[in-house]
């Protein structure tokens, strides 16, 4: 079963580039072939909700705990904090990447 | 004998499925609190894959982050901030009001700001109307969005 959303208004660019953000997660959590309670708990969250939070697009991956997140999805950190910045703040993503994928 | 169990309330409080009417209630009186105060503009629903459901506060532009998301876990009302921080949990929503959380963010400033004006506006209304009213709780439950985007 899959998280759902329902907006309560129209959303933004701000809000669409997070939902993107959060199903790109949910893509990773799926190949890593975990549920949401699982990748809760191999981020040592003592509820999942947060998972749930961030791949439906109304939270993020804080920046201190990026590596821990990448590193429970098997993924390189670099790649994933890159790729996140790229929907957190694609301003700064373009600033120092420019150019670069 | 058959014996037919009804469901009480609590019953239905403790599985997974969508929010009941009466604790979208509670929510958006949460959330009418906020954006009096200028915490937040607009809410959103969701639920998590195993069905639990999800009420989130979010911010105004230009910075429309998530400052609260209030999830129902079995018996529990489990209150978030946006980036995983756990800010309180409660058995009861109507609870909320009474659980001052430590400040320690301009995030969590922003949420005991609402849970504050909130609490107030309950007070204030739940003082006047319950020497009128047989059923005062209700009725403010029911007015409680309205009347706090007037205050």
């Amino acid at each position: 079963m899959t998280g759902s959303t329902h907006f309560a208004r129209a959303a933004p660019e701000a809000k669409r580039l997070r939902k993107a953000a959060g199903d790109w997660l949910k893509g990773l959590r799926g190949r890593a072939d975990l549920s949401q309670v699982e990748l809760a708990k191999r981020l040592g969250f003592k509820y999942y909700t947060f998972v749930s939070q961030v791949e439906n697009g109304f939270g993020r991956v804080p920046t201190e705990s990026m590596e821990a997140w990448a590193l429970a999805l098997g993924q390189e950190p670099a790649a994933f904090a890159r790729q996140l910045l790229s929907y957190y703040d694609p301003e700064l993503h373009r600033l120092l990447f420019k150019g670069k994928r | 004998m058959t014996v037919i169990r009804l469901k009480t309330h609590r019953d239905f409080a403790s599985g997974p499925g969508p929010w009941r009417c009466d604790e979208l209630r509670e929510l958006e009186a949460i959330f009418a609190a906020f954006v009096h105060q200028g915490g937040a503009s607009e809410y959103a629903v969701g639920a998590t894959e195993r069905g639990d459901p999800q009420f989130y506060v979010i911010a105004p532009e230009p910075d429309p982050e998530c400052v609260l998301c209030v999830s129902r876990v079995g018996r529990l009302y489990l209150v978030e901030d946006g980036v995983g921080g756990l800010i309180t949990k409660v058995s009861d929503l109507k609870q909320l009001a009474d659980q001052r959380p430590n400040i320690l963010s301009p995030r969590h400033r922003i949420v005991a700001k609402g849970v504050a004006a909130w609490l107030a506006v309950r007070g204030s209304f739940e003082e006047k109307v319950e020497a009128m009213m047989g059923e005062p709780m209700e009725l403010i439950t029911n007015v409680a969005p309205q009347l706090a985007a007037l205050v």
